[in-house]
């Protein structure tokens, strides 16, 4: 993960009125966290197959001082963003009584329905254009979401 | 004889299905399916209205179709134009039929006769990336059917309005006919126009009448709609936006 990345990180944070976001991989691990309202974001990062466990970073105007090994830059930026392509209301499944179209873990593929997303009583199934794994999922289900929101993260596979 | 070019050319006819936007995307599923191809049910055992809302239908007495499109064209921000143009061509395959001035859009989606209901439509879209990749526009159209029960008490059918029977051929093919143009219409980038003539149509537009939005009662009147479709209310000098089931009209 580089800095742009933990930028985008804490922008997304910022604007949601989520409190904590963590994303664990094999050798590398962050979490990000807003105190209050009014108090700047923290953030954690670990890399485990480093030395120091935990880095403390300076707010958001401030990019964190320490680069991230090359080693993380690596195996965590190959991570994509799916993103809403629309304003409307997100849900895991196709109706109430259903179960999640998909979970973190899971194996998808280009076609593969990942959520719906109703606009305005239009139904969209937002399929995914990648082969790989949902490693987060950043929406919680039936939320508001904007145009080019992040919903999922997915490593390729 | 319909007059199209593409829509209602394959038709896919059955006495009943669960829904027939459920088996459209079965056949989008499993295979080519050429744009226009629709499929119509005598009888729906699970058809769907909003978030399970069922829509009862006599047997062979109403119009049950869902129309396959594919709208590449149009980026899924843009979607409500797509709303825009089925609701107009099942408004205007009403008012053509049973000579009537009086159908109205009620928004989003509805059809309203003297404030009944006439239709419903449901609009099911895949994308991928950011593009539209197809559109099942599910419509359910009261024809022929004469009694509806107590609790569709505000619903009407186009032999109520007409004083008589229609044939359900013609139906689909005016529907397929006005579907075709209004489609048309959005795919060579002529929004205003169709914009225009939704707003025309739109139920109430300008009329002062009763809303209820989180639970509070108010006065208002719809004086437009965003980009993405959402109703703009107005109170006194006040402009509020609404999304779909943040507002609801008080009939």
């Amino acid at each position: 993960m580089d800095l742009k990345e933990i930028q985008e990180l804490i922008k997304l944070l910022n604007k949601s009125n989520i409190s904590e976001i963590r994303i664990e991989r094999d050798n590398f691990k962050i979490m990000v966290r807003t105190q209050d309202q009014n108090s700047p974001v923290q953030v954690v990062r670990q890399e485990t197959l480093m030395a120091p466990p935990v880095i403390a970073a300076p707010p958001i105007q401030q990019p964190p001082a320490a680069a991230p090994s090359t080693e993380a830059v690596a195996d965590t930026s190959r991570l994509i963003t799916i993103k809403s392509p629309m304003i409307g209301t997100f849900y895991r499944s196709t109706s109430p009584d259903k179960p999640p179209l998909v979970n973190v873990g899971d194996e998808i593929k280009p076609g593969t329905v990942l959520c719906i997303v109703e606009a305005m009583k239009l139904f969209n199934e937002i399929e995914s254009e990648y082969t790989g794994r949902i490693v987060k999922i950043l929406m919680e289900n039936a939320k508001p979401v904007e145009y080019d929101q992040p919903l999922f993260l997915i490593e390729p596979i | 004889m319909s007059t199209t070019v593409f829509t209602g050319k394959v038709v896919h006819e059955f006495d009943s299905l669960v829904s027939t936007n459920e088996y459209a995307q079965h056949l989008l599923a499993n295979e080519k399916v050429i744009e226009g191809t629709i499929i119509r049910a005598a009888h729906q055992t699970g058809g769907k209205g909003y978030a399970g809302s069922t829509w009862d239908s006599e047997h062979g007495q109403n119009l049950l179709v869902s129309i396959i499109l594919k709208p590449v064209f149009l980026l899924p921000k843009r979607q409500f134009f797509l709303n825009q143009a089925i609701a107009l061509a099942v408004a205007e395959t009403v008012s053509e039929l049973t000579y009537s001035e009086d159908v109205r859009i009620k928004w989003p989606n509805d059809i309203f006769h003297n404030n009944k209901k006439i239709a419903g439509i449901l609009i099911e879209n895949a994308v991928k990336g950011n593009q539209l990749l197809h559109s099942v526009a599910g419509i359910g159209l009261n024809v022929n059917q004469q009694q509806f029960p107590a609790h569709l008490s505000h619903a009407t059918s186009m032999r109520i309005m007409a004083g008589k029977e229609l044939d359900m051929k013609k139906v689909q093919d005016v529907l397929c006919e006005k579907t075709e143009y209004r489609y048309l219409q959005l795919k060579s980038d002529r929004i205003e126009e169709l914009q225009k003539d939704y707003m025309k149509l739109l139920y109430r537009v300008l009329e002062e009448c009763v809303y209820r939005a989180n639970g509070v009662r108010f006065n208002a009147k719809i004086v437009g709609l965003t980009a993405e479709g959402k109703l703009i209310l107005q109170t006194g000098g006040e402009q509020e936006v609404y999304g779909f089931k943040e507002v609801e009209m008080v009939l």
